[in-house]
């Protein structure tokens, strides 16, 4: 059985249809690209994944089981995470205070250990510490962990949101366009990155813009335009279907290039 | 050795506390200091609404005052101490911030700021009209001086002692909480509500869970105030005196416990201290406080960070910036 199985998506915008009843398979432990160019809805449907928009129609099934129109926070406690393409720091903690905020739903301790300080409180505590440090090295963010989040490069505080998603121990882990602001040296790290929290056995769906990320990482790439799925195959299939060149890969000089 | 020199600056603090009122002759310096620590604990019932989990709550006064008035029926229709007295404001005005939570926080936003403002006003008609419980406008007198067992605290000396054990014990609480778990749960929400959820906070839960927490602090200020005056006056829990609450944090510092602390502290004998300035003061509180904000956005307690950062760049070895990262 697929992870993630999304069947005749649609969501509504008054008159506009942002998605118009796409199907979308994730299997357990593969990359999926998910791309098109901008406004084709590639967001709207990580927003449906995630619980962020209700569902307007189809189903979206994870593990076999119904998640459309669940409330945001319940879908993540079934181990679905994510990043936003607008990055979504919270600027009042630090680096490793944002990380440490995706253990939360993992977390134990009550309102009383927290009033109480514990010694269960202390040692969960001190165990999400040393986990938060693992997952910073694991991203290479380690030696900023007691900056402020905000006062990171826009390179780093994207891979930040990634680690602070990891943090939620995802089966599926949604990065929306993680290498957008990135100049090439950090879409180099952000690839290395990917590849080894894909090795660590999580399933990803990357919606990129930038076509070589998707291209080095995805092993079945879907693509969009104007809210319906008009291709979905290997990174081959897709360099060398017409609509997708017409729909995308024709339009730009630099994505040109890249196919 | 830097837990060691940290519990050392708490037992000079501690100590500074203790011997403040020794030095101490004038009896209203001794009450100002008791409003003050009753307007830190609410400044800090506020920072764990406003300044961690970003709700503007336009009723810190309303809460206390149903603190107040609360002990302060308690105490004199039912005759119960000053500890039983507690216990019971609080937990009405954790009932209280409850009950107006659940509805206006799920509304958010501007609204819910505007909503606390109308809650604060109707409590305050009800302070002012409900006689037979409240005293109407006269207010509610005859509250006896606080006992805890044996203790008396009949000077405004004797009850800093009091005011002062229950700060440190609110103290604590609002640290526990800013430094745990919850915390950092608050300050995701005010980050962002939707990455919040998106890591599995169930947001509301936990804008209620800090609404009603913020209230427990108002209703242990309300009863140290009500047993400080020994009498309880509608026209005390206003919206400008909600409004100035909201000023300590901020000039304090949101969601810092030192800041707040300072913060209330200074905005309680500052009125005292530019006395001399007589008509001129409001402007010169109010230009002081715009500067403030202008300039200082973090609050006072954002000048000590900036230090502590500065100390730390000028240590940090040039070679840590560079091989981090590929950036």
């Amino acid at each position: 059985m697929a992870l993630l199985e999304v069947n005749q998506a649609v969501k509504r915008f008054g008159g506009l249809v942002a998605v118009n009843k796409v199907d979308l398979t994730i299997e357990k432990g593969e990359i999926r690209g998910l791309i098109g160019p901008n406004g084709s809805g590639k967001s709207t449907m990580v927003n449906l994944i995630s619980g962020v928009y209700r569902n307007d129609g189809g189903s979206i099934k994870l593990d076999g089981r119904e998640i459309a129109n669940l409330p945001a926070h319940t879908i993540a406690n079934l181990r679905v995470s994510r990043t936003f393409q607008t990055i979504r720091l919270f600027g009042t903690l630090s680096v490793q205070e944002n990380v440490m905020v995706g253990f939360y739903a993992r977390s134990k301790s009550n309102l009383a250990d927290v009033i109480l300080n514990s010694p269960r409180l202390v040692k969960e505590e001190a165990g999400l510490r040393k986990r938060a440090e693992e997952l910073l090295d694991l991203v290479e963010l380690k030696p900023f962990k007691d900056q402020p989040g905000k006062s990171l490069t826009l390179g780093r505080q994207r891979v930040l949101e990634i680690a602070r998603a990891l943090a939620a121990e995802p089966k599926l882990l949604i990065l929306d366009e993680p290498a957008a602001g990135m100049n090439p040296s950090e879409k180099e790290w952000l690839v290395d990155v990917i590849r080894r929290i894909s090795q660590s056995g999580v399933s990803i769906l990357l919606i990129e813009h930038h076509m070589p990320v998707v291209m080095a990482l995805a092993e079945h790439i879907a693509v969009m335009n104007f809210g319906v799925k008009i291709a979905d195959g290997t990174p081959e299939e897709i360099r060398q279907n017409d609509a997708v060149i017409e729909a995308y890969l024709g339009r730009r000089e630099d994505d040109v290039a890249v196919g | 050795m830097r837990f060691k020199r940290s519990y050392l600056w708490y037992l000079i603090g501690l100590v500074a506390l203790l011997v403040l009122p020794q030095v101490i002759s004038s009896p209203y310096t001794m009450f100002l200091l008791n409003m003050a620590v009753i307007y830190i604990i609410l400044a800090l019932g506020l920072n764990v609404v406003f300044g961690m989990t970003g709700m503007l709550n336009l009723a810190s006064l309303a809460f206390s005052g149903i603190g107040a008035y609360t002990s302060g029926v308690l105490a004199v229709r039912f005759g119960l101490p000053f500890p039983l007295a507690l216990i019971g404001a609080v937990l009405v005005t954790m009932a209280f911030g409850l009950v107006i939570g659940l509805p206006t926080i799920r509304i958010g936003g501007h609204y819910l700021a505007f909503m606390t403002i109308a809650f604060g006003e109707i409590m305050r008609l009800i302070f002012q009209n409900w006689t037979p419980v409240t005293g109407g406008a006269i207010g509610l007198s005859g509250i006896k001086y606080a006992t805890i067992g044996p203790l008396v605290f009949k000077t405004h000396w004797s009850y800093y002692y009091l005011s002062v054990t229950l700060l440190l014990i609110m103290v604590y609480i609002a640290n526990r909480v800013r430094v745990s778990k919850l915390g950092r749960a608050f300050e995701a929400v005010r980050g962002s509500e939707v990455a919040a959820r998106a890591l599995g906070i169930n947001t509301y839960y936990h804008k209620v869970l800090a609404f009603v927490l913020g209230a427990a602090f108002g209703g242990v200020a309300g009863t140290l105030y009500a047993f400080l005056m020994r009498y309880v006056d509608p026209g005390t829990f206003t919206f400008e005196d909600s409004a100035r609450v909201l000023t300590m944090v901020m000039v304090g510092g949101r969601g810092s416990i030192a800041g707040v602390v300072v913060g209330a502290f200074l905005l309680t004998f500052l009125p005292e201290w530019l006395r001399f300035l007589k008509d001129y003061y409001m402007a010169i509180y109010g230009l002081g406080i715009l500067l403030i904000v202008l300039f200082l956005p973090g609050g006072v307690a954002s000048l000590w960070d900036k230090v502590r950062a500065r100390l730390a760049a000028s240590r940090r070895s040039p070679a840590v910036q560079t091989s981090a990262g590929k950036g």
